[in-house]
Formats: structure tokens, sequence, C-alpha cells
């Protein structure tokens, strides 16, 4: 609609370059944000995608996550051998290794490796085609073994579904380990100037509510602090009319060309 | 001095006091501190031991020092300008009363919130010369993107990228600079025929030429001290890959301050970092007479 005042007139034009750059500038963003959603296993990526993805089999009545199918390529058979270090695991193994029951693995005997022949019972063989995925999300955060599962390509299912548990995980991660426990600044200077602060400090764990706590009082009393004394400072150079205060207006603006490390070392 | 001079100037003071104790005990005493350092031996551990100018010798003669102090003026002068021109181009749209402008002003200004850290992280991510969204996105479009912050040519240019990316900030400066140019001056304008174009040289860029003075005096004095973007993205053993073409002037002090133990040296790195600003900002002042108009 064209308005009677050239001033408010605007050209649809200009919502073309506008649209453009707010794409190049949100565009970090919205890929940040689709990334946090994605499984740690589908960041980094080659090729990147932006919708977060998650794969699943379905064993019996169980849905379990797992990790992006990886092709095996070559014949395999999955046996669990009945002797020798691997005794009870499950390998992968090539074809040629097992035998009617029994499967030779090398084993390390002194500085060198020997083939040794182990009777071993076979638990599945593996086409080239198939494909090996790990239960997913289990092995770092609840510390139990991640299954591995292998099977034909079709068996593994994806859907597009954010991992908004990713977030809740960040922060327990921002949680320190047991050998990170607070400890009271005289023991760290071997000097008690704060006494009062070291109550209660000793062995509590840091938490991501300690990061969060101790930036916020930061912040809190930064802001505070500026706003009150810049007031006072205000006042005193713009109303109070005082012999030197030009030169300390002056001063206080070349004071921003300081750069910080002038300041860094004696501070 | 009459009574009521002397009264008005201790209200003065009394007033300013809390500006003039932190001025001298944050500003004043580090950079004579820093002064005296520079003409030092001085390790942290030992005191300080007086070598006069040793540490200005030894600076000129640094290969580093040159290094990254080139490095560092290509880094101002590509964010200052992309930057300005950026954050500008950008106000200067928006200062149009387009549809959805809340929209528009919140997408330029939201990457300028993101803390430099996480900034550079994420950046560092995009970055892959392998499998990155950059590089990806690029290939496209048929372009074979570089490995952008591994490949010495082009890991400033990154770096720059990213700094244009928080341009938000000061194009809300130059937001605030347009909306002050009086409209009885386009409106005068436009009644003598002025195209667009004519408008925004004749009108528009003078009217602002003390914003735009002010963003880049702002944005040399920032530029020169880029640090922790090389920092992160490349790690604090690294400093500088590849090929030291990240080094910039203030990573180079930090190392020689605080991995070398070297503080003499460093406080006289800094010492000549103030001066080249100083320098920057009294030419930049100078040049200022010439093109920055005040109407008031």
């Amino acid at each position: 609609m064209a308005s009677p005042n050239p001033l408010q007139r605007t050209t649809p034009i200009v919502h073309l370059p506008l649209l453009m750059l707010a794409v190049l500038f949100l565009g970090p963003m919205v890929w940040l944000f689709a990334t946090s959603l994605q499984p740690r296993e589908q960041v980094g990526k080659v090729p990147p995608e932006l919708l977060p993805r998650q794969y699943y089999i379905t064993r019996g009545s169980e849905q379990i996550f797992v990790t992006p199918p990886q092709v095996i390529g070559l014949p395999k058979v999955l046996v669990i051998p009945g002797g020798g270090p691997s005794r009870g695991q499950r390998l992968l193994v090539d074809p040629k290794q097992f035998h009617d029951g029994t499967l030779t693995y090398p084993v390390r005997v002194a500085e060198h490796l020997e083939d040794q022949t182990f009777p071993a019972q076979l638990v599945q063989s593996v086409a080239p085609s198939d494909v090996i995925v790990k239960e997913w999300w289990v092995s770092k955060y609840t510390k139990k073994e991640a299954r591995v599962f292998y099977l034909p390509a079709s068996d593994v299912k994806s859907e597009v579904k954010p991992v908004w548990g990713n977030y809740p995980e960040a922060i327990k991660a921002l949680t320190a380990d047991e050998k990170d426990k607070a400890r009271p600044l005289s023991e760290l200077i071997g000097l008690s100037v704060f006494p009062w602060t070291e109550k209660g400090t000793k062995g509590r764990t840091i938490t991501f509510i300690t990061y969060v706590s101790n930036t916020l009082l930061v912040a809190l009393l930064g802001v505070t602090g500026t706003v009150l004394s810049s007031a006072l400072v205000a006042y005193g150079l713009s109303r109070v009319q005082w012999k030197g205060r030009e030169a300390l207006f002056n001063l206080t603006l070349s004071t921003m060309m300081i750069p910080f490390p002038v300041l860094m070392i004696p501070l | 001095m009459s009574p009521l001079e002397r009264r008005k100037l201790f209200t003065g003071l009394a007033f300013s006091s809390p500006w003039v104790i932190g001025l001298s005990v944050f500003l004043l005493y580090p950079l004579l501190a820093a002064l005296y350092y520079s003409l030092c031996d001085y390790s942290v551990l030992l005191p300080p031991v007086f070598v006069g100018l040793d540490n200005y010798i030894e600076l000129f003669q640094d290969k580093l020092f040159w290094k990254s102090l080139w490095n560092t003026i290509f880094f101002a002068l590509g964010s200052v300008g992309l930057g300005t021109f950026m954050a500008l181009t950008l106000a200067i749209l928006l200062n149009s009363k387009v549809k959805g402008l809340t929209f528009y002003r919140t997408a330029f200004f939201l990457p300028s919130l993101m803390p430099l850290v996480a900034g550079s992280l994420l950046w560092f991510c995009m970055y892959a010369g392998q499998g990155g969204i950059i590089n990806t996105l690029l290939a496209k479009i048929g372009i074979m993107g570089p490995s952008w912050l591994s490949d010495p040519r082009w890991s400033k240019i990154a770096i720059i990228f990213m700094a244009v990316w928080g341009a938000g900030n000061s194009m809300v400066i130059f937001l605030a600079g347009l909306q002050d140019v009086p409209v009885s001056l386009y409106e005068a304008s436009i009644i003598d025929g002025a195209s667009w174009l004519q408008r925004l040289l004749n009108v528009t860029i003078p009217m602002i030429s003390p914003v735009i003075y002010f963003n880049v005096i702002m944005g040399i004095i920032g530029g020169f001290q880029v640090f922790a973007q090389a920092l992160i993205m490349y790690g604090p053993t690294t400093a500088g890959y590849p090929e030291q073409s990240t080094l910039f002037y203030v990573l180079q002090l930090y190392n020689v301050g605080f991995m070398d133990l070297r503080m003499g040296y460093a406080s006289a790195m800094a010492w000549v970092l103030f001066l080249i600003i100083l320098g920057l900002t009294f030419a930049a002042t100078r040049l200022s007479k010439r093109w920055v108009t005040y109407d008031r």
C-alpha cells in the first residue's frame, strides 16, 4: 500500500537482502540448535545432516536405540571361544578361522603372537551386506556394557526424533568428578583469608549450580556496582561545575584505548 | 578560589571519587607498573631486574613479533572494514519501515549475544574442511571450499567472517544513529529530487558520520586485542597454527608472558600495543576532522 508520505513508503524488494542476510546470520544459530538435539554419533557425520535422526531396532517387544549402522563389507562369523584370552567374549572373525566348532585366533605368547585353536560356539554368521550397530547412549552414562548387534541393514529403522536428553546430560557432564571436589581457598594458598566462606565448602561437589551461581553473582555484583558508581560519577562530571572536570572526562574517554593486556600483567 | 568554587570542587571530586579511585588502582597503577616491568627482566618468581631498553631492542628484532603484528593488522583492518560495512548495511536496511522488522532485528542481533567461547567452538565445527557445514553447502553450489582453519591463506579470513557475524552490536548503534537523523533533511532532499542513493550519500552518511567514527575507533581498539578466538580454535599449545597465520599480537603476548614467564618482555609488547592503538586513534581523530560532521 503506497503511503502518501514518500518517507513512509518502502519497496518490498528490501525483503530480499534482508531475508538473505537473516539466513546467513541465523544459519549458525539454527545449526547449533539442530546439532544440540542430535545423537552424539550423528554430530560430525559426513555429509552433515540437519534433522536429528535416531536409529532403532526391535527385539521382541523392546525398541532399542542404536548407533548409525555401519556396513561390515566382508563375510564374518560371530563366535564365542571357549578358551584363550577372549574366552566367553563375542568375537567377530573371518569364517576361515572357524571350523566345526573350533576357532583359531592369535594369542600373545611371550613377545609374539601365535595362532592357537580353541573350541568355540557359533552365534551367527554375518553377511557382507549386514550392518553393525551398537546400543546407544548406554555405555558412558549408565556405565552398563553397550550391546552390539550384527543384522541385515533392513532391520535397522530410523526416525526423525530430537534427543532432548542432551540437555540434562550436558548439565550432568558439567558436574565435576570426585577428584574435582571443592577445596577451601585456605587449603590452596595455605592461608585463611575469608574464613567465613569456608564453612561447608570442603568436599562439596562442584555442580552445574555452582557454575551458574558463580557467574550470576559476578554479573549481578558487576552490574550493580557499575550502575551505581557510574551514576554517581556521571552526576559529578555533568551537574557539578568544578575545576578539572573537563580534564577528568577526557582522561576517562582516553582510558577506553588502553588495551587490557597492558593491565593484565601487573594485576 | 572562592568558597563556592572550593565547595563545588569538593562536591565534584566526592561524586567522582569512585572513578578516580578505580582509575588509579585499576588503570594508572598497572599502566605504570607495566611500563616499569617492560624495562626489567621479570619472571614473576624472582623480583624484577632492571635491564633498560633490552626488551624493546629484542622485540624489534623478533620475527614472531612482526608476524603477529602483521596478523593483527590484517585482522583489525578486515574485521573493522567488513564489520562496519555489514553493520551499516543492516542498519540502513532495517531503518526502512519494512514488515517483520522485529524479526530481522532479532536475527541480526542474536549472534552478537553468543559468548565468544561458544561462538568460536561453533564456527570451528562449521569450518571443518571435510564434512563441515560450510563446505558442504558450498559444494552444493559447485564451489570447492578451502580447509578454512588449516590453510594459512584462509585462517585469518575465517576468523574475520566470524567477527562480522557478531556485527549486531554496532548495527544497533548505527540504527540509533540513523533514527536520530532529522526527517526534515530527507523531506528537503526529496523535494529537491534526490534519488535514494543521493540521499544515502549526501544526507544519511554525513549525518551519522560521528557514529561511524565511534564504531571504527571501537572496532580498531577491539580488533587489535583479538585473542580468544584463535586460542580456543587452535588450543593453547598449537597457538598460531597454521604456520603462525593466526598468531595474533595478544596471543603472542600471552605466550611470552604466561607460557615462557617473560613478564618484562610481555609488558614491553603490551606497551608497544598501547602506543600503536594510541597512535591509530590519534590518526583517526585527526582524519575525522575531514569527514566527520557534527551538527551540534
